[in-house]
């Protein structure tokens, strides 16, 4: 039963939730913009089955879109985009106004299955409660016709609450708030506690209830059973209940705020701000795994705007990024991985704060829940007792909850006077604390109204780059574009507007990172407020040079015939896998997915082919490749004219006289060498005939072996002998560029006297 | 939130403005009242708001509300709480102690007032209170006259600012005024309306309140006119204290061509000539000379022999020490602080406004460029690669010697052979700093050169020739950068330098500043992928810090 009444609740969405989500569809498509932000491909490859009711909302949400545009994909593989199917709903818990009055055909059939299913006494029970009168209802098919009709109708609801006592109402409101289940006796203990008066006095208000249908009970066993409020009931009396359900609120001008931070910016931008420090300096930790002092001060310092040195909000962010290995330990300290941390400013916002809230709640229970709560109050301040009364509740029933599932009837007294505080919340920076008299109080902070709803519009979608390669990014920016900046930029300092500066060293760091020249120039371009300077774009390419021009992929490639390209573009179903689109019909993706791709291409019709295309391909292929161009070499050769064949045959030095024929001898003078060039000498050689053609005046020709491993054919005029670090060295003029030169000795390979004439 | 507005106020005081919004001249003359500007490069400006700048404010009657207020209308981001809370006690305390004229004349005593009981009470705890403030009668309190300074300074580091309202003595009287033509040229002259402006604000119609303080204008914006102005008003003898020789040099002269004293009313107090008339311009150097680290000052008594009316300091910024122990003295005579910039490098600028007095008047350059008082500048850094032997001969140099040879790169000679071609209707200074890379050039181009060694008589000729336009090119070594007889150009070439150094590129750079009808242009050749490159980003950042445009081009190579 549970099951299927939590499934019933996942669909139950409201028009101001979807709503919501479409703003927030919209405000991720703007800031999606940047280096690396393309995320076209929007669709899980994976569909788990959803209730029916949530099938067409479902289908609105896959809308997929091919652009030019290719998507980063981060390291790890995983689709950032991944849409999940189902969603908690983000709202004040019991929020009139997350819910419909009016049920779905899927809602009316659930109630119906569920009051078909129920005893006879207690559906009469119902009908009569919502005004019904069960005993003229001919049959019992009618009987659930008539109490669906009398349950989908809100009014018959709340004009069934509105005649309850208010003990009654006091009875009803607590058990909705333990999750509409609870064990009979530790919930008239819960009551007493709350509200004062005595058990049996709450016992009779919860038999009345009872009478009324509202209440049903589990099997009893000695005495102790489970209240249980029949969940198709529950979301229409948390709606009728109204008033009841909330938490009251204060307001007074003396209210004194206690530990309150002023600057609370969004946590998106003090968890980025952070990494990119962490990514910046490192934090070196102790053998105790503790920040080493001196970087805890340097740390504390640095973002003192943000939090108080040895502050819980800190304690919290970097939990936070450790908790998800954004940031991880390597070596003696802890470092960013990019990877992930990329990965992770790639979720989708709604992602990311579950992220969030999961981190809160392992800190504090419920974390997001209490949060939802004081937002009810709309920005004023709600006392700290009925606050912690209200989350008892939501404890005990969670607890109630988990025993009726285990089958643990009998009572028990432990946790039942237990107290609660909710300083962790505001020691993270999430509730600010105001006391008046004795009276404690909790009202968001800014940085938690950021949270739970995030502004449509942050007014700040740029940063400002000045001439002096500073940048000055406001808080309210979209973290991905910090992240990027502090990519690029050396972090200077934390405040409404983020500082930083473009140095060389950010550049080169920028470069390791596997920016490219010319994703830093766009970058700046597409987001800075003003055009980019261009002293700043000019320093910049000098200083990025012509790095990374050229680049490798290890990937795997798919392609497309071009008569197939729309068709394979267009499917919902296939856009997933593509990692990135180099040209149309050309697609890398993930070879780990081979098989599920190949499956999506077949139901979509397509027929791939089954053998992948090796390079260089196996070693028979490669083989008959090289004899290919062996082939081709010999074919070329063999197109050569026929008068012309002899010259290739034979070595020449291996060539003799054809015998009996007379060989005359050569004069030394008119001895040439090899290659007509000056013949090779070794270091002494050199030496001499250097020391020669000074004294003589002479000019040289040699052949200089550079640095670069080049050999130099030069003439040059010799002008004197030095020694640099002991090298012997030959400095000279060279006739050919008219540049005065010099040469080391030991690298001249041929030398000789240039004869005059 | 509101962020379309053009100003960002950081948790740490400091004030983002962008320059291109809409408002942001309103911004900018709102913010100038109590905040010191920090850095302006193009497109977002930096202020910066501290005690003396809200002090400052203050002084000039700024209320606090008007300073949240405006600033809140400013924003785009809610003002920091704890910014808020610092701009609410700092301008508060500002005039909580006040010194007021004594019944028994300015010679012998000033009356101490207090706000209230409280800060009274407070105040005579204090070290200073202690030391030097006396009861004057059964509820009274005064200082002795020549403690005046040394209470005003050691209240202002215990963060009690006091307004000084005790008024001056009027100073041996002289008649002067602004001549309506120039002596030297006989051209029309009469100030601009901001330095009349300043000087209202400064002199604040002889008010007791007024009389004292310091003038904030830009390099070539006429600070000189200021104190004439200024001595006009007062008409009293005056002693002007300036940086250096050359300075006096200048300031003499521009007394006697815009004013109607005459030789034998000014007079020059340096190490060559020690007269005293009823205008003597001193530099720094002389009055803080002393024959050994122990002997005392032998010329400060320039400050108590002569019944000085009005004291002028130029270049405020850099008032040494002792000069602040003697103006402690003085502070019943009128003072004038000009300077361009109130930062200084030894942080004392508590003593500027305790002892010359607060800030009177402030006007950034960008309002002075747009109304056409200071020349629009322009710099282009200009990179000349090597020629390939150079470039061998380089990359074997060790570190120390790299930066000299791209320096001396020959290939900027050519460079700078087309630069004063494309430029021959301007007068073009070609400033180095190698006398043997300055000689090449002036050979190559057959210019006359100035370096050190060239006796003053002929760099009087070639200065005076440069500026009546017989020659328009003049090749310059350092001493440009102190020379302040040197004459304006409108386009500066420079070819060689030390680059780290901001001074030297401030005096460069205004050599160009002053208002032209041409456009002023401030070339600097380098040699590209080179040390004097890497060098060269340095001045690129100060120089657009200072919100100069700034473009690169590269040169071909031959």
């Amino acid at each position: 039963m549970s099951d299927v009444s939590e499934a019933s609740r996942d669909g139950d969405a409201s028009d101001e939730a979807g709503a919501r989500k479409r703003r927030r569809r919209r405000r991720r498509k703007k800031r999606s913009g940047g280096n690396g932000g393309g995320g076209e491909v929007q669709a899980a490859p994976e569909t788990p089955s959803v209730p029916e009711g949530r099938v067409g909302n479902r289908g609105r949400r896959q809308v997929v879109e091919v652009t030019d545009t290719p998507a980063a994909v981060p390291a790890s593989g995983r689709n950032p985009h991944r849409k999940r199917n189902s969603r908690a709903r983000r709202a004040k818990p019991g929020s009139s106004g997350a819910r419909r009055r009016r049920l779905e055909k899927g809602e009316v059939r659930h109630l119906s299955d569920f009051l078909d299913t129920m005893p006879d006494g207690l559906l009469a029970n119902l009908y009569k409660g919502l005004g019904g009168q069960p005993r003229r209802v001919p049959n019992r098919d009618r009987l659930i016709q008539l109490a669906v009709r009398a349950v989908s109708q809100g009014s018959r609801l709340e004009s069934l609450v509105r005649a309850l006592h208010e003990r009654e109402r006091k009875t009803l409101a607590a058990l909705l708030q333990c999750g509409g289940i609870a064990h009979n006796e530790e919930f008239h203990r819960t009551l007493v506690l709350a509200y004062g008066g005595h058990e049996r006095e709450w016992q009779k208000a919860v038999r009345s209830l009872a009478e009324r249908g509202l209440v049903v009970a589990s099997a009893e066993q000695e005495e102790a059973y489970f209240y249980v409020i029949p969940d198709p009931l529950i979301d229409g009396l948390v709606d009728a209940m109204g008033p009841d359900m909330e938490l009251p609120t204060f307001e007074h001008d003396d209210v004194r705020v206690i530990e309150d931070k002023p600057f609370s910016p969004p946590l998106d931008f003090s968890i980025t701000s952070l990494a990119t420090y962490i990514d910046q300096h490192g934090l070196r930790l102790t053998q105790r795994h503790e920040v080493h002092r001196h970087d805890k001060e340097a740390l504390d310092a640095f973002f003192g705007q943000l939090w108080e040195p040895d502050g819980e909000l800190f304690q919290f962010h970097l939990d936070f990024l450790m908790m998800h290995d954004l940031v991880v330990l390597r070596g003696e300290g802890l470092r960013l991985d990019r990877d992930v941390m990329e990965e992770f400013l790639q979720l989708e916002p709604e992602d990311q704060r579950d992220l969030v809230f999961r981190a809160l709640d392992k800190r504090f229970e419920l974390a997001e829940w209490v949060l939802w709560a004081v937002h009810g109050a709309g920005g004023g301040w709600v006392a700290e007792r009925p606050l912690v009364a209200m989350y008892r509740h939501w404890k005990r029933g969670r607890d109630w909850e988990k025993r009726y599932r285990q089958g643990q009837v009998s009572a028990t007294r432990s946790g039942e006077r237990e107290s609660y505080s909710f300083t962790p919340l505001v020691q993270s920076g999430l509730l600010q604390m105001g006391q008046w008299g004795q009276e404690k109080f909790y009202r968001l902070s800014a940085r938690a109204q950021a949270l739970l709803e995030p502004s449509d519009d942050d007014g700040f979608v740029q940063f400002y780059l000045t001439p002096d390669f500073k940048i000055a990014a406001p808080a309210g920016l979209a973290p991905i574009l910090l992240f990027r900046i502090g990519e690029i930029a050396e972090l200077k300092g934390i405040d409404r507007a983020n500082s930083y500066l473009i140095t060389e060293e950010s550049i080169e760091r920028a470069l390791e990172a596997g920016w490219k020249r010319d994703d830093v120039l766009q970058f700046l371009r597409d987001n800075s407020v003003y055009e980019l300077p261009e002293n700043v774009e000019q320093t910049l390419k000098g200083w990025i040079g012509h790095r990374g021009d050229v680049e490798f992929h290890d990937l795997m490639l798919i392609t497309v015939h071009r008569s197939q390209i729309k068709r394979l573009e267009g499917n919902k179903r296939i856009k997933p896998f593509i990692l990135h689109r180099f040209a149309p019909g050309m697609y890398a993706v993930d070879r780990t997915h081979r098989g599920e791709i190949e499956a999506v291409l077949e139901q979509a019709g397509f027929s791939p082919a089954r053998e992948v295309r090796q390079y260089p391909g196996t070693d028979e292929a490669v083989e008959a490749r090289a004899n290919l161009s062996k082939a081709l070499v010999e074919a070329r050769e063999a197109a050569r004219e026929p008068t012309r064949r002899a010259g290739g045959i034979v070595d020449a030095s291996q060539l003799h006289p054809v015998p009996g024929v007379s060989v005359r001898s050569l004069g030394a003078g008119a001895r040439k060498n090899d290659d007509d060039g000056p013949p090779e000498v070794d270091a002494q050689e050199v030496q001499r005939i250097v020391d020669e053609a000074l004294a003589r005046g002479a000019t040289l020709e040699m052949v200089y072996l550079a640095r670069n491993g080049q050999k130099i054919e030069c003439t040059v005029a010799p002008q004197s002998l030095a020694f640099k670090d002991a090298t012997p060295m030959l400095v000279g003029l060279d006739l050919g560029s008219n540049d005065r030169l010099s040469y080391v000795l030991e690298r001249i390979e041929r030398l000789r006297i240039q004869e005059d004439g | 939130m509101n962020p379309a507005n053009p100003v960002i106020v950081q948790g740490d005081g400091k004030v983002l403005v962008e320059t291109q919004h809409a408002d942001f001249d309103r911004a900018r003359d709102f913010l100038a009242q109590f905040a010191e500007l920090e850095s302006s490069p193009d497109l977002l400006h930096t202020y910066r708001i501290d005690a003396l700048s809200l002090w400052n404010a203050a002084s000039a009657g700024m209320s606090l509300d008007e300073i949240v207020d405006g600033l809140r209308a400013l924003s785009k981001f809610d003002i920091p709480a704890e910014v808020l809370q610092n701009i609410q006690e700092t301008v508060g305390r500002y005039g909580l102690v006040a010194l007021e004229p004594h019944p028994d004349g300015p010679r012998t005593a000033i009356s101490v007032s207090f706000a209230t009981r409280y800060i009274q009470k407070v105040v005579l705890r204090t070290e200073t209170g202690k030391e030097l403030i006396q009861p004057d009668g059964k509820r009274g309190h005064k200082i002795d006259a020549g403690m005046r300074g040394m209470f005003k300074q050691r209240l202002l580091l215990e963060g009690w600012p006091v307004a000084d309202r005790a008024g001056f003595h009027a100073g041996a009287p002289l008649s002067v005024s602004l001549r309506g033509q120039m002596k030297a040229n006989g051209k029309t002259f009469a100030p601009r309306p901001y330095q009349v402006e300043a000087i209202d604000r400064w002199h604040m119609d002889g008010a007791p309140s007024g009389g004292h303080g310091v003038v904030v204008l830009p390099c070539g914006a006429g600070k000189t006119i200021v104190a004439l102005e200024a001595m006009a008003r007062c008409g009293t003898h005056t002693l002007v204290l300036c940086n250096n020789q050359s300075a006096v040099t200048q300031w003499i002269r521009e007394i006697l061509d815009k004013t109607t004293l005459t030789d034998k009313d000014v007079g020059e107090y340096t190490g060559q000539n020690k007269q005293i008339k009823p205008v003597t311009v001193a530099t720094y150097q002389v009055l803080t000379w002393r024959r050994s680290r122990n002997a005392d000052y032998e010329h400060l008594h320039l400050f108590r022999d002569h019944d000085w009316g009005l004291l002028v300091y130029d270049e405020v910024h850099l008032l040494p020490a002792p000069v602040f122990g003697a103006t402690a003295e003085l502070q019943g005579t009128r003072r004038l602080g000009l300077t361009a910039t109130l930062v200084r490098e030894d942080g004392r600028e508590g003593d500027v406004f305790s002892l010359v007095g607060p800030k009177r008047y402030d006007l950034p350059w960008q309002f002075l460029e747009k109304r056409g008082f200071v020349a629009e500048a322009t710099c282009y850094e200009i990179r000349v690669p090597f020629s390939r032997r150079d470039r061998a001969t380089y990359e074997d140099a060790d570190e120390t010697t790299k930066f000299r040879l791209a320096s001396e790169n020959p290939a900027k000679v050519d460079v700078v052979r087309e630069l004063v071609d494309r430029h021959d209707e301007d007068n073009v200074l070609i400033i180095g700093t190698y006398l043997g890379q300055l000689q090449e050039i002036a050979d190559e181009l057959g210019l006359p050169v100035i370096t050190g060694k060239t006796p003053q008589k002929e760099r009087d000729v070639l200065f005076g020739r440069f500026r009546r336009g017989d020659i328009r090119r003049l090749v310059v070594s350092k001493v440009a950068n102190f020379a302040i007889d040197l004459p304006d150009a409108n386009v500066a070439i420079q070819i060689s330098g030390s680059f780290g150094s901001r001074q030297e590129e401030a005096q460069r750079l205004g050599r160009i500043l002053r208002p032209k009808e041409r456009d002023a242009l401030f070339y600097t050749v380098v040699t590209a992928d080179s040390k004097e490159q890497e060098f060269a980003v340095k001045r690129q950042l100060f120089l657009t810090e200072q919100g100069y445009r700034y473009h690169i081009r590269d040169h071909a190579a031959k």
